[in-house]
């Protein structure tokens, strides 16, 4: 993994495990909860449901539903990180620049990870329920 | 199987954390060469370099976009979600560092502290700038499409379900993290606010009322329709000649039961109906007594009996033409239009009186009516009002009986919405809903067929008040909480008839047989052990669910076992499921469908041994 984690803002396997890892995802969960809501909503939807699988099916039929939704699925995933990264953006002002505090660091980088994290999740989500 | 199925996909979900990591740690890499690599000494080099990854990647995902247009392939989808993926993080890393290398130190901020300025910091700063001129150009495409589903049932049509939904999930988001950000820069929590609100106006104003039209034909009154012994005389008086004919020693009459099942059962059992119609020359119409039917069963019903109608009025329809017209109808893509509503006004509709848009109900009944385009032989027959086609005493009628079933909300009554009277004691107190109307107001056969087939949070249940006597708020859903099949109302009607003088006179010749068209698959379900938590905690909820299915299971049963009694050894409870218990297959229950699944109910109606047998018994009469 990164040579470097603290300058690419990147979480790290053994992060995963501390309390200051999880402090800042529960955070992050409550504050990106629309997204996350939305992407529940897409698994719940295709992955779950029969009619769910039955619609993707149809979306592989028909030529033109097929181009509508891979316009959508760009524009669901923009819209996913543009709006969290702006979100993100207001805490992370907010952040003092040079802590040694491991919670706000820990948090920095989940506010930095997050919106592209869940713009990611758009298409994993989709891709496997296909 | 399925579980197994999850377990991968949940394990594949949860690699892609890794997967992502992986992605970003190596494209950071590669974006931070410009900080430590002598190639790069000054800031137009190192500029040049992140420009050169994001344009070429940029343009990969553009051709790739353009080959998946001409290639709508399984495999080429997949390849380029997970080629979006690797080039969105791509994208997002670099686009950081490009900001990091053009504006090294970040100026002081000096603009003002007002709400409007705070607001167009966030938006229009330096880094954001370019991303938010993007955004409005996304925002626009997509409001575009998603509007253009709201507000327009044959654009619904042209874009389908798994589009709309992600773009009303894109649409939808913004709000929920304009919230968000707004509840981020004023420090308080404004979705709690909104959800109090959204409560507060639900006091004050009802959005799910259905929208009765006034009536068209003035001379049809709702309280003169025949009772079920007038009509059975009218019926018998049509038949008089083939009765009285010696020649032959039965008479079939049939009473037709749909399963509910969204258009799954409808399709199912409009086709099945109709092809028995193609293959007798029109035997079961001029045998058919009554239809009755649940949720989707009820479309199904419906749309044979504007079929009927359809025969009646045009003598160009032939027998032989049904299948066809009821398929076409049926295979209409019944559920975009109803989500756009539902993820699109019905969220506002909480905070907002939006009373100038229909709820999704009335979507549902509207893409009904019209969604088929009017190509279709049965377009806008289902807008026909429930007065046009009601019995009326002494005047014949040429139609069957038709029973929408649906169940009142507050007290899980039984409602019945019919062409004949049904308020006799003996249809055991189920709510006559024509009867509520009074005689100005009408009901659609489509918000007939919808109150009948209020899906769990699909549709709401819709409100009609009653303008009779007391002025009671009557809330009616899915008629298949209570009798998924409508074997209750034809198993009372078979009580009813014989206690008929007329039936008496022609007891030995008429002969009951009930077709039931189910759509689930067949057999028990296996009873697993019960936590002891969820056992004390929730015994009566699962109790209650459990009895949702069995209620119809013993209504079924009562009516199997009756026709027992009345004919010994003889079957006359004929079941026509389009499950084959020897070929595992699932059918999706949905308001669309889609070919592969439409290709394999088509393939059961021409190799159901049970339709074939019963065609064939039909032609000897």
């Amino acid at each position: 993994m990164s040579t470097n984690p603290q300058k690419k803002e990147l979480i790290n396997f053994k992060d995963l495990f501390t309390l200051h890892f999880l402090r800042a995802l529960f955070t992050s969960l409550w504050l990106f909860f629309p997204a996350i809501l939305f992407l529940a909503l897409s698994w719940a939807a295709f992955w779950q449901l029969s009619q769910g699988k039955d619609l993707l099916q149809r979306t592989l039929e028909n030529g033109r539903i097929f181009v509508l939704f891979i316009i959508a699925e760009v524009f669901w995933t923009y819209i996913t990180w543009y709006t969290c990264y702006l979100i993100s953006k207001i805490k992370l002002t907010a952040l003092p620049k040079h802590t040694t505090d491991k919670d706000i660091i820990h948090w920095r980088r989940m506010l930095t990870q997050m919106p592209r994290f869940l713009a990611f999740s758009c298409l994993t989500i989709i891709v496997i329920a296909f | 199987m399925a579980a197994s199925l999850n377990w991968l996909f949940y394990m594949i979900l949860g690699a892609s954390t890794f997967f992502y990591s992986v992605i970003y740690d190596l494209w950071s890499t590669l974006a931070d060469n410009v900080d430590d690599d002598d190639r790069f000494p000054d800031k137009k080099s190192k500029i040049k370099y992140l420009n050169t990854y994001r344009y070429v990647t940029g343009a990969f995902l553009g051709m790739a976009l353009l080959v998946i247009t001409f290639f709508p392939t399984y495999f080429f989808l997949i390849s380029l979600l997970i080629l979006f993926q690797i080039g969105l993080v791509l994208l997002l890393v670099f686009k950081k560092k490009m900001f990091i290398v053009e504006m090294p130190v970040s100026s002081v901020d000096q603009s003002p502290d007002t709400l409007v300025a705070k607001v167009k910091k966030q938006l229009f700063g330096k880094e954001e700038r370019f991303y938010t001129r993007v955004f409005i150009l996304v925002l626009v495409s997509g409001l575009f499409f998603y509007l253009g589903t709201v507000f327009s049932i044959s654009v619904s049509v042209l874009i389908g379900a798994v589009p709309f939904i992600l773009f009303a999930f894109g649409i939808l988001l913004i709000l929920g993290n304009t919230v968000t950000f707004l509840s981020a820069l004023f420090r308080i929590n404004l979705h709690v606010i909104a959800l109090i609100t959204a409560f507060i106006a639900g006091l004050v104003y009802e959005p799910h009322y259905t929208q009765l039209p006034d009536k068209k034909v003035s001379t049809h009154d709702f309280k003169n329709r025949q009772t079920l012994s007038e009509y059975f005389k009218n019926w018998v008086e049509l038949r008089k000649t083939a009765l009285d004919d010696s020649s032959s020693k039965e008479y079939p009459v049939y009473f037709v039961l749909a399963d509910g099942g969204a258009s799954r059962s409808g399709y199912w059992s409009a086709s099945v109906m109709s092809s028995l119609d193609s293959q007798t020359n029109g035997k079961l119409a001029s045998h058919l007594f009554c239809l009755s039917g649940a949720s989707g069963g009820s479309v199904g019903n419906a749309a044979y009996f504007n079929l009927l109608r359809a025969k009646q009025t045009d003598s160009t329809v032939k027998h032989s033409d049904g299948v066809k017209i009821v398929q076409d109808y049926l295979e209409t893509d019944f559920l975009t239009f109803t989500i756009a509503r539902m993820l699109g006004p019905d969220v506002f509709r909480y905070v907002l009186p939006l009373w100038f848009i229909d709820d999704r109900a009335e979507a549902l009944a509207s893409v009904m009516e019209t969604g088929s385009g009017d190509e279709s032989r049965l377009y806008n027959t289902m807008s026909t009002g429930f007065s046009e086609i009601i019995t009326q005493k002494n005047k014949p009628y040429h139609l069957p009986i038709l029973c929408v079933n649906t169940t009142r909300m507050q007290d899980g009554i039984p409602a019945v919405i019919s062409n004949i009277n049904v308020t006799d004691n003996r249809f055991n107190k189920r709510v006559d809903l024509l009867g509520l109307l009074g005689e100005q107001r009408d009901i659609k056969m489509s918000q007939a067929v919808v109150l009948g087939a209020s899906f769990p949070y699909l549709s709401p249940a819709g409100r009609i008040n009653d303008t009779t006597k007391t002025k009671e708020s009557n809330y009616f859903v899915d008629g298949g909480y209570f009798d998924n099949s409508g074997s209750g109302i034809v198993s009372e009607m078979i009580n009813i008839l014989q206690q008929d003088t007329l039936y008496k006179k022609y007891a030995g010749k008429l002969k009951f047989y009930v077709l039931h068209a189910t759509n689930s698959p067949q057999g028990d379900a296996f009873l697993n052990p019960v936590n002891p938590l969820i056992n004390d905690l929730a015994a009566p909820v699962k109790t209650l669910i459990g009895a949702y299915g069995t209620q119809t299971i013993v209504n079924d049963r009562r009516l199997w076992n009756q026709l027992k009694i009345m004919y010994p050894g003889k079957d006359h409870y004929i079941k026509l499921n389009l499950y084959d218990p020897n070929i595992k297959i699932s059918y999706p229950m949905d308001w669309v469908i889609s070919n592969k699944a439409l290709a394999d109910i088509k393939r059961r109606l021409y190799t159901s041994t049970e339709i074939v047998k019963l065609a064939t018994d039909m032609n000897r009469y």
